[in-house]
């Protein structure tokens, strides 16, 4: 921000400073928001302003900021009433200029507010050229708000070449749906090859588990979502947090807004901040009375390429590769990161004092030697000193030519054998040297002291080496110099180290500065600070109100003497022990710092204390939160009833509560070996796979499926289940974690309820058949009497003369007929009247309606009536039992036929149809025109023992009923709209896996 | 009318008992006709000839009563031998009411049958029989005068001839003349004779008070 600034100043602040200061001291500015406080673009074009503003010379007590939140108080009272304010406001202050940002402020300028600031020009910020400008003696200057989908779709595709696919989302409002269209047109002059696919239409929670499983090749473009398809209403950049979140996918954006915490990776964007700078250019000018010429002036805005530096690192995109020009937000934070050159910087150092001890080691041993040597052998100084790494030269002053060791040949490059001379010397000299060298050596022969001298030298092989020479100079008389004689040695390891940490120095100087962190040191005595950075001192003024100074000590710094005692403690125990690291609440006991203190030495001296503090109040408190949940779902699963069990992606038992141990019988300490396979019998296996394969893994759980258990004492129970995927943190699977539930009781329960039912059921056919009587012996009887009688015809036939022998063949055929017709009959009835368990199977419904209308059709009651069929022939088969399904519908018509009987004689008409329903269901009707069902009765109908007839027993409906149920139908009944009442009931079609 | 081979009617919906029933009646010299429904019978226009009717009394869209009614409004005289399969008391007991000769339950023995059947051809000879007398009577009391129709009603109360010309304000002489023409256009021998048809006819004697 602070360079922005600055180059802010550097470009355009050249006008500004043209101006007399107190000129633009006095001018006042009003910086108007169409909508809250809350709007994320405001935030940064706010500070943007009044940075620029005062930069370029305005009193900040003359920017007026306000925003008039007329998304949330639409109407004209409220801006009648808010233009009252603003007169009363401003009728002291005359304004000079307004920001408008939003059109909505600038119409409200142009229109409503017109008579408010008369005259005072306008610059819209994020404005439109769509606006009416009903006040054209208002110079008014539009920065359009603009997007760029194309750049932003190329700078993707730059990104992430083998994007094949785009996916747009955005909301379903209809500022959305605007967003969506512009973004959706400008993509259609798009000429890049993927395709293009909008998810907008789905509701939020739809949108975000479909991105979580995007093919790879596929690019998210989002746009706004104020509102989602089913009307919920959001703020947009939560959406694209959660979005970001969620998504497999890198998801790009085109506002600002969207970058850093909610996530988007980037995208060719209007940069607020340059927005609020490119207002305040032009603001400056107008203010300088530089009017605009023309009453509106549209200045569009040049978008920025912005990217984040997390998001692109989490998706390995290549920096390289983004658009010229880009902004990098966001540079990462982590240790390594932040201190990489404070740690640099250390190992450097001591690197340096290491070669400079040796260095002045050496150099001091060099010189004993030396001194030794000359008075003993040059041989043995040359070997001595070449195997030190220095040569020796003696310099005769008046024939000025120089003897030198071989070593000192080797380092400045000369021959062997060559002559030297004090020129040859300057020859490999560095040029830019040449004079130091030379006013060092002429101020000691001056001054008779000895040389000493750093210089870079020139080597034959191409490199610049760095040289350290010192010398004396030794006279026969006094005054009269004769020989220069000295030492050099190659020190460009040691220069360049010393460069390097020069730098090191000046980047560790601004990062401590830079880092929000706080370090600083304190003397050892009064523990008074020596050192801090700012992250310190902003603490301390932020926090505190203090600004901190060099010598303060815990007894200023802290609040009470408890505190600085508390810190006193601190040092002391670093001066003790050298380092440690702590824990520490801040006195408010809102915060809590990581604090790393180390004494501070030097020379072997102890001097002070240097503290490294972290504010971890996040961490603690997500941590602090993480384990409260961890101990809180332990302690559930712990005490749950049902079984909880955790096995990794192979199935094997990792975790387990007491009551899956319970149920599977082993020991805690047997199940972590064994895989859920091993205690599932055989049979499960292949059915278990598939639901793990098509459910778990695609959808990350698995509807609640039915198995079994084979216990440690080879007990098999049955379980209810229901697996879910787990994921770590990169979203890889982790594992599965299923919550079981042994049935055993439950299907126990069940299968006596199923018998007892079959008993009742049995029990209220027999009784409804007895009640049929009288209909099934007329069912039999006809074939009865037609065979008697036949056959007494017959044996009169026989005893004719000339009995007709044709007509007593047809006899007999009609006496097989009626005797098969008989016992078809007694079949019929003898299944109705057995007691057999449930059998399901593949019917025809309408076989079934149709053969136990067969059966009662002679019934008295059943007889009268004219019985309608209108069965849907196309009817699939469904999945049931014939004789439970039978008795329903014998309930039901014997009930309608009663009904309608009761209620006096007439035309009865009963009607069974048959139908679809959902696709998934056959659906049986029975409709009379009866008296219908009374309002009062109609929520009992199906209770069992209720009746409405003196003799009924009550049970029938309430068996159909179960019965129904339990061929997971639904049964009810409902009054016809013209009169009588309809008993409705549906069984679901075979579909082929009910077996 | 003419008395001609009675002939047996069968209304059954089950067509193979009515294919046994008209082979059994054929079987025995009586002609046969078989209906599905009494409706169909009805409509089919027949029931002046001598003979009976089965009927199975399950009979959808009409009751026996309703039936019985039909029959009398159409002037169909024939007895109703009554059969069911049901063969429960209460049903027996509305065929019954429903003015049936007989009931049968199916199935039936033959003898059963035809002497059901034979007893109501003799019933409807009877009836017949019965139905003639009376059209005879009706029609030899319409050659009475006013007058003698008003003495007639006098003479079958018992009231003597002086009694009768007083009430009639008229000479017993005249009434004698009456009372003698009465008897002969009547064919009565005695007063028990005239009151015998009047009965018949469903004349009611004068009041003598």
């Amino acid at each position: 921000m602070t360079c922005f600034l600055t180059l802010f100043i550097l470009i355009f602040g050249s006008h500004s400073f043209c101006l007399a200061q107190s000129d633009l001291t006095a001018k006042k500015v009003l910086i108007l928001h169409s909508f809250g406080y809350a709007q994320p673009a405001y935030k940064i074009i706010d500070a943007s302003l009044q940075g620029a503003f005062i930069a370029s010379g305005l009193d900040f007590n003359n920017l007026y900021f306000e925003f008039m939140d007329l998304a949330r108080n639409p109407g004209l009272e409220y801006r009648k009433d808010l233009i009252d304010v603003y007169r009363q406001k401003f009728k002291e202050r005359k304004i000079d200029l307004i920001v408008a940002l939003h059109t909505e402020a600038l119409q409200f300028l142009l229109d409503d507010a017109r008579d408010v600031f008369p005259g005072v020009p306008v610059i819209s910020v994020l404005g439109t050229h769509r606006f009416e400008h009903s006040d054209p003696q208002r110079p008014v200057v539009i920065l359009p708000f603009s997007i760029d989908t194309v750049a932003t779709a190329n700078a993707i595709m730059a990104l992430k070449p083998d994007t094949r696919k785009l996916i747009l989302v955005a909301g379903s409002s209809t500022l959305d749906r605007r967003f969506e269209g512009l973004v959706k047109t400008e993509l259609q002059a798009w000429p890049a090859k993927p395709e293009v696919e909008s998810i907008s239409d789905l509701p939020l929670h739809e949108i975000l588990s479909r991105v979580a499983k995007l093919p790879p090749g596929t690019a998210l473009l989002y746009t706004t979502v104020y509102a989602d398809s089913t009307g919920k209403t959001f703020m947009p950049s939560d959406v694209a947090r959660m979005i970001c979140a969620t998504a497999n996918a890198p998801v790009f954006g085109l506002f600002e807004t969207l970058l850093g915490d909610n996530g988007i990776v980037g995208g060719i964007i209007l940069d607020h901040r340059v927005e609020g700078q490119r207002a305040v250019r032009i603001a400056m000018n107008i203010l300088q009375g530089d009017l605009p010429k023309e009453p509106i002036t549209i200045l569009p805005a040049p978008l920025t390429p912005m990217f984040d530096w997390q998001q692109l690192r989490r998706w390995g995109f290549d920096e390289s590769a983004l658009p010229t020009g880009s902004i990098v937000l966001n540079r990462p934070v982590s240790v390594w990161d932040q201190y990489k050159f404070v740690i640099l910087g250390v190992l450097i150092f001591i690197l340096l004092e290491s070669i400079l001890l040796t260095v002045l080691f050496l150099e001091r041993r060099r010189k004993n030697i030396a001194e030794r040597a000359l008075r003993e052998s040059e041989e043995r100084l040359d070997l001595a000193t070449a195997s030190a790494g220095a040569g020796i030269w003696i310099m005769n002053m008046g024939a000025g030519s120089v003897w030198v060791t071989d070593k000192l040949r080797e380092l400045f490059g000369f021959a062997p054998d060559e002559e030297l001379k004090f020129d040859r010397f300057m020859e490999v000299i560095h040029p830019e040297d040449h004079e130091s060298v030379r006013q060092n050596v002429k101020q000691s022969l001056e001054r008779r002291e000895p040389i000493n001298v750093e210089y870079r030298i020139l080597h034959p092989g191409g490199d610049i080496r760095w040289i350290v020479s010192r010398g004396h100079l030794y006279s026969d008389a006094p005054g009269r110099p004769k020989r220069l004689m000295g030492v050099s040695s190659d020190v460009t390891q040691r220069k360049q180290t010393e460069l390097q940490l020069s730098e090191s120095r000046t980047l560790l100087a601004a990062l401590v500065d830079s880092t929000s962190d706080m370090i600083w040191s304190v003397d050892s005595e009064r523990f008074g600070l020596l050192t801090f950075n700012r992250g310190l001192s902003e603490y301390f003024l932020n926090q505190r109100g203090i600004r901190i100074e060099v010598g303060m000590d815990p007894g200023v710094l802290l609040p009470t003497e408890e505190y600085a005692e508390k810190w006193r403690t601190f040092y002391r125990r670093a001066l003790e022990e050298g380092s440690f690291t702590t824990e520490y609440p801040v006195y408010t006991g809102t915060r809590t710092l990581l604090l790393n203190l180390n004494r501070l030495e030097r020379d072997g001296i102890v001097f002070g204390v240097s503290v490294f503090g972290k504010d971890i109040t996040e961490r603690k408190q997500s941590e602090e939160a993480l384990r409260e949940s961890e101990e809180k779902y332990r302690s559930l699963y712990e005490s749950m009833m049902d079984g909880y069990v955790l096995v990794d992606m192979d199935g094997r038992i990792l975790k387990f509560n007491e009551s899956y141990r319970e149920m599977t019988g082993y020991a805690g300490n047997e199940l972590p070996g064994l895989t859920y396979r091993d205690i599932t019998p055989e049979k499960w296996h292949a059915s278990e796979q598939e639901i793990v394969e098509k459910q778990v893994l695609v959808r990350g759980y698995s509807d609640v499926y039915e198995k079994e258990y084979r216990a440690k004492d080879g007990t098999v129970f049955p379980i209810e289940l229901r697996s879910f995927l787990l994921k770590d943190e990169a979203g890889n699977h982790a594992g599965m974690w299923a919550i079981v539930r042994d049935i055993s009781g439950r299907k126990q329960i069940e299968s006596e309820a199923r018998k007892l039912r079959e008993d009742l059921a049995h029990v209220t056919r027999v009784s409804t058949l007895g009640e049929l009587t009288s209909s099934l012996a007329h069912e039999i009887n006809q074939p009865l009497a037609a065979i008697l009688s036949n056959a007494q015809a017959a044996q009169r036939f026989l005893s004719q003369d000339q009995p007709d022998m044709k007509e007593i063949g047809e006899i007999l055929g009609d006496i097989i007929r009626d005797d098969n017709r008989a016992a078809e009959v007694i079949r019929k009835i003898r299944s109705l009247l057995k007691k057999e368990e449930t059998r399901y199977e593949s019917l025809s419904l309408n076989d079934v309606v149709e053969e136990i209308l067969n059966v009662i059709r002679n019934d008295t009651a059943i007889a009268a009536l004219s019985i309608e069929k209108e069965f849907d022939t196309g009817l699939p088969a469904v999945w049931g039992d014939r004789i439970q399904l039978q008795q329903v519908i014998l309930n039901l018509v014997l009930n309608a036929a009663e009904s309608m009987w009761d209620a006096g004689p007439g035309s009865h008409r009963l009607t069974v149809v048959t139908s679809k329903r959902d696709g998934l269901f056959a659906e049986v009707s029975i409709r009379d025109n009866g008296p219908g069902i009374d309002a009062k009765v109609a929520g009992r109908l199906f209770e069992p023992f209720y009746t409405t007839k003196s003799g009924g027993m009550g049970m029938g409906l309430a068996i159909s009923r179960d019965i129904i149920k339990s061929h997971r139908g639904e049964i009810r009944a409902v009054n016809n709209p013209d009169r009588g009442a309809a008993f409705i009931f549906t069984v679901p079609f075979d579909n082929g896996v009910n077996a | 009318m003419k008395d001609t081979k009675p002939v047996v009617f069968i209304v059954d919906d089950d067509a193979s008992v009515r294919r046994s029933l008209e082979r059994l009646m054929q079987s025995v010299g009586l002609a046969a006709k078989s209906f599905a429904s009494a409706a169909l019978f009805l409509e089919s226009g027949c029931g002046e000839e001598t003979g009976c009717l089965v009927l199975d009394v399950r009979m959808p869209e009409l009751s026996g009563l309703e039936l019985q009614e039909k029959m009398a409004r159409a002037n169909i005289l024939l007895p109703v031998i009554f059969i069911s399969g049901h063969g429960t008391v209460p049903i027996s007991v509305r065929a019954m009411k429903a003015g049936a000769l007989d009931f049968l339950q199916k199935p039936f023995d033959e003898q059963d049958l035809l002497e059901a059947v034979y007893r109501a051809i003799d019933r409807c000879r009877q009836d017949q029989a019965q139905r003639k007398d009376l059209m005879e009577l009706e029609a030899r009391i319409r050659t009475l005068t006013p007058k003698e129709q008003e003495v007639f009603a006098w003479v079958i109360a018992g009231v003597p001839n002086k009694i009768i010309a007083d009430r009639l304000d008229t000479a017993e002489k005249t009434i004698k003349v009456h009372r003698a023409s009465i008897m002969k256009k009547m064919g009565a021998q005695s007063v028990a004779d005239l009151v015998r048809m009047a009965e018949k006819a469903g004349i009611r004697p004068s009041p003598t008070q």
